[in-house]
């Protein structure tokens, strides 16, 4: 017979815990005895049940208050997911509590319009904060449910691009789906994306609560790419589609949404290359129809130019050549007058009717003051030559 | 107006559908056509038509699941 395992107090202590760990529970009751300890990162409260009152004391940390977006007062009825443990400092028992959520659609509405007033006032929905989607995007950054239709409707609708699309699972019903999308956001927040992409179908407003969630609006908000949502929704829409920067409600928009820019681009394109080149043909054959118009009209004008000149030439021609004789005519008649005039004037002429012509030493004498005694003179007659002296 | 070809790694789709966009302007703006310089742009704009057209065919899309970063 085996002698039974004996434990130290701490380590049995852990064995408990560690089986209770798996106790993991919804638990619903009524908020009391809050302790915040301000500068500290716990807070401690019990939660009561409304029926017989029995109590149990919780541990929570404040993050995940924080993350459940829940406003702690007394007497608020919440359900916390929680595990029981035993304090080993004091064996005190309590529920380690990891999330809480509100209860009743009544108080969720609360919630919900508290929550939508406050972030409003702070900017959070402006339309001036809104970045455009890429027209082009590449690189997507998906998250919502692996299992469920919304993700097959996305991807039996997204075009054949090359889309680079990292996807991350998440939970998206309850507010269980809060840590859950948190750590898919701060998953893909270091991703070189151009577009995130958040998607579920539709459902009731505490379906929603997750994409109710301030912290999980704060960090759509803060996200460093353009944010697309396609949450289906009824009445109100979740707070999430409006801090996104677009909002669809069906993957199938979505998708459509992804692939519109491209599926223009290709019509673009086909409509810009018709145009380049039937703007480009016309021109081309207007320019050639125009040169080929100007030719023939330059043809013909060059033509009855070239009959102009050729007509002007020949009566030049005619005008030159009766010109010409003219001018021969006139310096024949002009020559023959001069050769008269000359003639009759001519001093051998005038000689042979008893004129004489005297020289000394080659130059004719005008003047008897031209001749000095003993100059030796040649008297010049027409049939002859006398030589003679002054005496 | 001055057009870069596109470059071999790849064309930016944005970029090259405004360039297209400022050839059919230049020759909707421009009724006495300069024939070589409209021939030029026709030249470009068969690259760019060309390279957009590879980039816009059918192209199989890459899915990946990522596993969530442990919350601290």
């Amino acid at each position: 017979m085996n002698t039974p395992e004996i434990f130290s107090v701490s380590q049995y202590l852990d064995k408990v815990n560690f089986v209770l760990k798996g106790e993991r529970a919804k638990i619903i009751g009524e908020i009391s005895a809050i302790q915040m300890y301000d500068g500290r990162s716990y807070l401690y409260f019990s939660i009561r049940d409304k029926k017989d009152q029995s109590i149990a004391r919780c541990f929570m940390w404040k993050n995940d208050l924080k993350i459940s977006g829940v406003e702690l007062r007394d007497g608020l009825e919440v359900i916390v997911t929680a595990y029981p443990s035993v304090y080993k400092p004091n064996g005190g028992f309590s529920l380690q509590v990891e999330m809480m959520e509100m209860v009743g659609e009544g108080a969720l509405q609360l919630a919900y319009e508290e929550l939508k007033k406050k972030l409003t006032l702070k900017g959070l929905f402006d339309e001036s904060r809104k970045r455009e989607i890429p027209k082009f995007p590449h690189k997507i950054g998906l998250i919502t449910s692996k299992s469920g239709a919304v993700i097959n409707d996305f991807l039996s609708n997204i075009g054949k691009f090359g889309f680079e699309i990292s996807f991350v699972d998440s939970k998206v019903e309850g507010q269980d789906a809060i840590k859950d999308l948190l750590s898919a956001i701060k998953t893909l927040k270091n991703k070189n994306l151009d577009v995130l992409v958040i998607m579920r179908g539709g459902g009731s407003l505490e379906s929603f609560l997750a994409f109710n969630n301030e912290t999980l609006v704060r960090e759509v908000a803060d996200f460093p790419v353009p944010v697309l949502t396609g949450i289906g929704h009824d009445k109100d829409i979740p707070l999430i589609s409006l801090v996104s920067d677009k909002n669809v409600s069906t993957p199938t928009a979505v998708s459509n949404l992804l692939n519109s820019g491209w599926k223009e681009a290709i019509s673009d394109v086909s409509l810009y290359g018709e145009k380049i080149f039937s703007y480009f043909q016309s021109s081309i054959f207007d320019t050639f129809r125009l040169a080929e118009d100007t030719l023939l009209r330059e043809v013909d004008s060059i033509g009855s130019r070239i009959k102009i000149i050729s007509e002007g030439l020949s009566y030049d021609k005619k005008n030159l050549i009766v010109g010409f004789e003219n001018i021969q005519n006139s310096v024949s008649e002009f020559l023959r007058e001069s050769g008269k005039t000359i003639e009759l004037s001519s001093p051998e002429r005038q000689l042979a009717h008893g004129y004489s012509i005297i020289k000394n030493q080659g130059k004719i004498i005008k003047s008897v003051k031209n001749v000095k005694r003993g100059d030796e003179l040649d008297i010049m007659l027409s049939d002859g030559i006398i030589h003679s002296k002054s005496i | 107006m001055t057009l870069k070809r596109p470059t071999e790694k790849g064309t930016n789709l944005n970029e090259t559908l405004k360039k297209l966009k400022q050839i059919v302007n230049w020759f909707e703006e421009n009724e006495d056509l300069d024939v070589e310089k409209g021939l030029e742009y026709v030249k470009e704009g068969a690259i760019l038509i060309k390279a957009s057209k590879e980039r816009l065919s059918e192209i199989e899309n890459e899915f990946k699941e990522i596993k969530k970063e442990i919350q601290k």
